[in-house]
């Protein structure tokens, strides 16, 4: 569905987007990750073909972004980051207008407005004027717009910036309902939201891909160290002492919880030592009350890449 | 052609929905209105044809055309939706010609009510009737719509260099003043014959006054066709670069 190689956009001074390739297949739905001005706005413009690319090519269902502009754009549905409209507009006028001018089909102009008004929740606003909306609804018209031409492909730049909680929630349902139909890509930097929503992720650090895999995956590189969270009463020098010499154990350390109790987080590098630490504690007579295994969250993830990421800059 | 007409129609709404639009249209109906009133009363020898008239329009562009041009690019980049304009399947030729025919459609319609005037001299006062002619009336309009193509479009090209209003409505005034003041000025231009023809050449007001006495010069014709090709040909550059 994309096609992305060796795309790179530099602006006087700096270079926003270094030499990125990506693949995205029909169907998936891709997240696109980086900290704030890590290019993925930038990225993402080249995609749509709003900007052109200093080097390097974007193909979109086959077509050259920058030689077949105008073909390559009928497979897109782009909501940029900020959902710029024409707000002195009624919804509905504005759709109309919108598909006009991305070809729909005269006949069809009011019954693909009504579905995708149906789809985002839009019926009731249809006769409001753009600029009284309030933003969540406004953001809808813009999903709406991007939907308008039935496109194979969806580039939406951060959909869920600057709505309130309720709102969020509302457009990532939206969002997984699309994903039934199109091939998404999404980029934002709230990490439930891809966490709930992709199926790939695709992380971008000054310009580069730095990682390009399912969570799950992601995840697994990261299980080399393991992190293991138990609740322990007793003399906390003595436990803490003992359970460093598990062996593969990086870091113990413990927080007093009170009553005798402390929690001990310890750092290992695999295998797991869940059942040894059981093990000792009831050899030692230790009351234990709670022993689980740390999942990390996407938000380890994403830190800790970006750190990787860093790390290997410097030692260069 | 159907995306160029939503385009098209969008723009003349888009100058309906805006204040700017009526505030220029008192502006210019007010102008137009005093100065034909003082023609007719001081001196109904200036309404021999209709130069007079044609004059006050002439003084109105200068104003009218940087402003209801200013919007054009500037207001669209600096809301964003030349991102979604630009993303969508359309030609930039396509948008550029679309937003130009809007404006000139606007300006147009703004000067229609003008036909009053010589209408109004015709049946009040028909001992001078028949100075107010037909032909030149035509022919005068005529080169009004073709001096506004001209500037509408440079209008467009200051609108589409940059994303502040101000400065495009600025630099359209200042490109449009050589025009504009160059002919009513071409004796204390230069002592050099040669910069003199060139400026009165140029000069707006020239083309106007031979074509409201109803002598149409090919000349003016071929300069503001092609003036309105080339910065439309130079918004259309303006707008691919500015990505």
């Amino acid at each position: 569905m994309i096609k992305v190689s060796n795309l790179t956009k530099q602006f006087a001074g700096y270079t926003a987007v270094d030499d990125v390739s990506f693949e995205i297949k029909r169907g998936e739905i891709i997240g696109f990750l980086g900290p704030n001005g890590a290019g993925k706005t930038t990225t993402m413009r080249m995609l749509t073909g709003f900007l052109h690319p200093t080097r390097g090519s974007v193909e979109i269902a086959g077509c050259d972004v920058f030689e077949d502009p105008i073909e390559a754009r009928r497979h897109i549905g782009y909501m940029p980051e900020s959902c710029p409209l024409y707000t002195e507009m009624r919804v509905d006028e504005y759709l109309k207008f919108r598909a006009q001018i991305k070809g729909v089909a005269r006949k069809e102009i009011r019954s693909r407005r009504d579905i995708v008004k149906e789809q985002c929740g839009l019926t009731d606003v249809g006769r409001r004027i753009i600029g009284q909306l309030s933003k969540g609804y406004r953001q809808r018209v813009g999903l709406a717009d991007s939907l308008l031409h039935d496109p194979d492909l969806l580039i939406l730049d951060e959909p869920t910036a600057g709505l309130d909680p309720n709102q969020i929630r509302e457009v990532r349902e939206l969002i997984r309902q699309l994903a039934e139909r199109h091939t998404l890509l999404l980029s934002t930097h709230i990490l439930p939201e891809v966490e709930m929503t992709c199926r790939r992720i695709l992380i971008i650090n000054k310009g580069k891909i730095v990682a390009s895999d399912s969570p799950e995956s992601l995840q697994k590189r990261l299980e080399g160290d393991l992190l293991i969270s138990t609740e322990i009463a007793g003399d906390p020098g003595v436990i803490e002492a003992t359970l460093k010499s598990l062996g593969s154990v990086d870091v113990v350390d413990h927080e007093t919880l009170g009553e005798g109790w402390s929690r001990y987080r310890i750092d290992s590098s695999s295998p797991d030592i869940r059942a040894q630490v059981f093990e000792c504690a009831v050899s030692k007579g230790w009351k234990l009350r709670e022993l689980h295994l740390e999942s990390r969250s996407l938000e380890d993830i994403f830190v800790s890449i970006i750190r990787e990421d860093v790390a290997t800059e410097t030692k260069r | 052609m159907r995306t160029f007409f939503a385009l098209w129609r969008r723009e003349l709404a888009a100058m309906f929905l805006s204040p700017i639009a009526y505030v220029m249209l008192m502006f210019f109906l007010l102008v137009t209105g005093c100065g034909f009133y003082w023609l007719v009363k001081e001196n109904l020898e200036v309404m021999r044809s209709i130069q007079g008239l044609m004059v006050v329009i002439w003084a109105c562009m200068l104003i009218t055309i940087p402003v209801l041009t200013m919007r054009t690019f500037a207001e669209e980049r600096k809301n964003g939706t030349f991102e979604t304009m630009m993303t969508a399947p359309v030609k930039d030729s396509t948008v550029v010609t679309a937003k130009f025919f809007g404006v000139l459609t606007f300006f147009i319609l703004m000067c229609l009510p003008t036909l009053l005037y010589p209408l109004i001299i015709r049946l009040l006062a028909p001992e001078v009737a028949h100075l107010v002619d037909p032909v030149s009336i035509a022919s005068g309009y005529f080169m009004v719509g073709l001096i506004a193509a001209a500037f509408v479009a440079l209008g467009m090209l200051a609108s589409a260099l940059t994303s502040n209003q101000i400065i495009a409505a600025i630099s359209t005034f200042s490109i449009m003043s050589i025009f504009f003041f160059g002919g009513l000025f071409e004796p204390h231009l230069s002592k050099n014959p040669m910069v003199r023809d060139i400026g009165g050449y140029l000069s707006s007001a020239l083309h106007l006054m031979e074509s409201a006495r109803g002598v149409f010069d090919s000349r003016s014709l071929v300069l503001y066709l092609s003036a309105t090709v080339f910065f439309l040909f130079a918004a259309v550059k303006a707008v691919e670069a500015r990505r």
